[in-house]
């Protein structure tokens, strides 16, 4: 159809030119998310894919429950799939852009459908299809009717070769597609956005893509980055790390959902980039006797991973012990779920400051809102003198008139001075 | 004579309900290890929002909580600690018993942001205790946290100061939290089961140099010196 025509019939229709390259480019991501279905997976542009599923009906549960899924998941990708299932791959391969959603399993009835088939099907070249269209030969059944040896005289061996292949009388290889090493695929918004969750929706489409990808190689990913670029090419990049590799799409896209809203994007965002940064192969499940206890160590490394990624990676920490006497050096973060060897059993408030806080003082006493009374002390902690880091300072516990604990040190070295250093709270 | 009989004729009557009794069956609880507490608690509430108002800091509002923390650590679930005010000590925890491989520290740079990660920790199953120091909260946020806290179950404990606790709220259990002359000082303003009228003192809670840490299981009602 002209576009001037099309126009004539709905007035409103958007018109874009059509990108050779930005097709082939889809149709690789496809391919890449395909791979979760089979290990063998070939391209025939510019629509369509090969999947030799032979091998994967039992581990799919049969052609029938494979199929659905596939459409499916194709669904979920954006694209209406026609699936379509031949014992040669030429034969599905016309069935489908004739838009046939047929499984056929059996050579005869191949026969018998590609028969019914219009002839522009076939790979050949235009010239031929005239010559056929002006011999009245339309569809591939005609065509099979005519004499073989004046097929060939007329037309060349190239219309016989590809018809027998269809029907499986000649061996038809298909090349493979050999999977990148890296994964990394992006999309053109139809539109320019601000919301997260529509930015979502298109990492959603990127993610499934990946996860066949890593399905196909029995991995996971441990870290991933999502590139936001903007109308004004500004780039936000937002990055997820995972403390488990995971493929399961529904959780990464999670993991994205909090990324992005602490992050502000760039204005309005006209493409994503996905790309995986860190993939690790992932282990065989392992059928433990404590599933519940397995269970539980998902959930806690998957909360850990939750909060980084909202919060930012410095956000969450554990805790851990360090033989120093100096106490603000006796403790460290660490990874959620370090052990540490307790050190010494020594009395030390819940909370310590971050710096400690000089303290007032009247008639030579410390002062914190009312005199202090000294419970307990001197603890003399002497230390780090060798690295120049050097504590000298006697620490009292101390508690003022409304009962309020505190622990405090006088320091020794010059100009001195009393800090407040910690609470028991 | 005849009154007093009827009394006990009806509190022998299964279908009689007491709030002191039911409130001690109703909420599972972990126990506090402070007798006196747990006779009016039944125990650290797992499964419910416990608010703490501090009339001030430094009053061993942390230390009562220790001795449960000690025995939830025992478990493989993390304890959340979310925008603590200092800096969780960790030579004190673990003196105190609890296994600090078992906490995570959450500093959220924005109230929202702090309430969600104290939602998330509740409501993930991870923890068996999450605790949070928000600057402000809003009988919504309590509402949230709630609902979350009943999901995990998890203890979950929500500090606030004095002032910016709302008026009312939706938590089952308020307590304010004081220091006295020998101790802490803990009014159960509200709890499953009605209220209780007169404060529970308990003394020397906070570990003090020279007070032995407390062991988790004990039942006095707080430590002497010896």
């Amino acid at each position: 159809m002209a576009v001037s025509a099309a126009y004539a019939a709905a007035p409103r229709i958007l018109v874009r030119d059509r990108d050779i390259r930005e097709e082939q480019r889809a149709l690789e991501a496809t391919a890449l998310w395909a791979l979760q279905f089979t290990s063998r997976v070939g391209l025939a542009p510019p629509t369509s894919l090969l999947l030799e599923i032979g091998c994967s009906l039992k581990l799919f549960g049969g052609l029938d429950a494979l199929r659905a899924r596939i459409r499916e998941a194709a669904a979920q990708l954006g694209f209406d799939a026609v699936t379509a299932v031949a014992p040669t791959p030429r034969g599905a391969q016309w069935l489908a852009r004739a838009g046939l959603d047929l499984a056929i399993e059996d050579t005869v009835s191949l026969h018998r459908h590609l028969s019914r088939l219009p002839l522009d099907m076939v790979e050949v070249e235009p010239d031929t299809l005239d010559s056929l269209d002006r011999m009245g030969i339309r569809t591939v059944g005609e065509c099979l009717g005519l004499p073989r040896d004046g097929l060939a005289r007329r037309f060349g061996q190239t219309l016989l070769d590809a018809l027998d292949r269809a029907l499986g009388k000649l061996p038809d290889p298909v090349s493979p597609f050999v999977p990148p090493v890296r994964f990394a695929a992006s999309l053109v918004l139809p539109s320019p956005v601000t919301e997260v969750e529509a930015l979502l929706f298109a990492a959603h489409r990127l993610i499934l893509q990946m996860a066949g990808y890593l399905s196909a190689r029995n991995a996971g990913v441990m870290r991933l980055k999502l590139a936001l670029r903007g109308e004004d090419r500004g780039q936000t990049d937002a990055i997820v790390a995972l403390s488990v590799p995971s493929r399961d799409p529904r959780h990464l896209v999670n993991l994205l959902r909090e990324r992005l809203s602490s992050i502000a994007p760039p204005g309005r965002i006209e493409s994503v980039a996905l790309e995986a940064l860190e993939i690790t192969q992932l282990a065989p499940r392992n059928f433990s006797f404590f599933p519940d206890r397995e269970q539980s160590h998902e959930e806690r490394a998957a909360l850990v991973e939750k909060l980084r990624a909202r919060l930012g990676e410095d956000a969450v920490h554990g805790l851990s012990l360090y033989p120093d006497a100096r106490p603000e050096l006796a403790w460290r973060e660490a990874e959620p779920g370090t052990a540490t060897e307790p050190v010494l059993r020594l009395p030390r408030p819940t909370w310590l400051l971050a710096r400690p806080r000089p303290l007032a003082t009247r008639d030579g006493q410390p002062w914190l809102g009312g005199a202090l009374a000294l419970l307990d002390g001197p603890e003399r902690i002497e230390s780090g003198w060798w690295n120049g880091n050097d504590v000298q300072r006697d620490y009292f516990v101390a508690r003022d008139a409304c009962g309020a604990t505190f622990w405090i040190y006088r320091e020794r070295a010059q100009p001195g001075g009393w800090f407040l250093h910690g609470v028991f709270a | 004579m005849a009154a007093a009989s009827s009394l006990d004729l009806l509190l022998q009557n299964a279908v009689l309900w007491r709030g002191n009794e039911q409130s001690r069956a109703a909420t599972p609880g972990v126990a506090s290890d402070f007798a006196a507490l747990d006779e009016k608690l039944g125990g650290w509430p797992i499964g419910a929002v416990v608010e703490l108002i501090l009339q001030r800091e430094g009053v061993g509002e942390l230390s009562i909580l220790l001795p449960a923390l000690a025995r939830l650590s025992g478990d493989e679930r993390w304890i959340a600690f979310v925008n603590p005010p200092y800096i969780p000590y960790a030579p004190a925890l673990a003196a105190a018993g609890v296994d600090i491989a078992k906490l995570v520290v959450v500093r959220a740079k924005t109230g929202q942001d702090a309430l969600w990660a104290m939602e998330q920790s509740l409501r993930s199953g991870a923890c068996s205790a999450a605790l949070c120091w928000p600057r402000s909260v809003t009988e919504q946020a309590i509402r949230r946290l709630q609902l979350a806290a009943e999901t995990g179950p998890a203890l979950a404990v929500c500090f606030t100061v004095c002032g910016a606790a709302p008026r009312t709220s939706l938590s089952p259990y308020r307590l304010r939290v004081d220091a006295y002359a020998r101790g802490t000082r803990v009014e159960i303003l509200k709890r499953r089961g009605g209220a209780v009228n007169a404060p529970v003192h308990l003394e020397n809670v906070v570990a003090l140099p020279g007070f032995p840490a407390p062991v988790a299981g004990s039942v006095s009602a707080g430590r002497h010196v010896a």
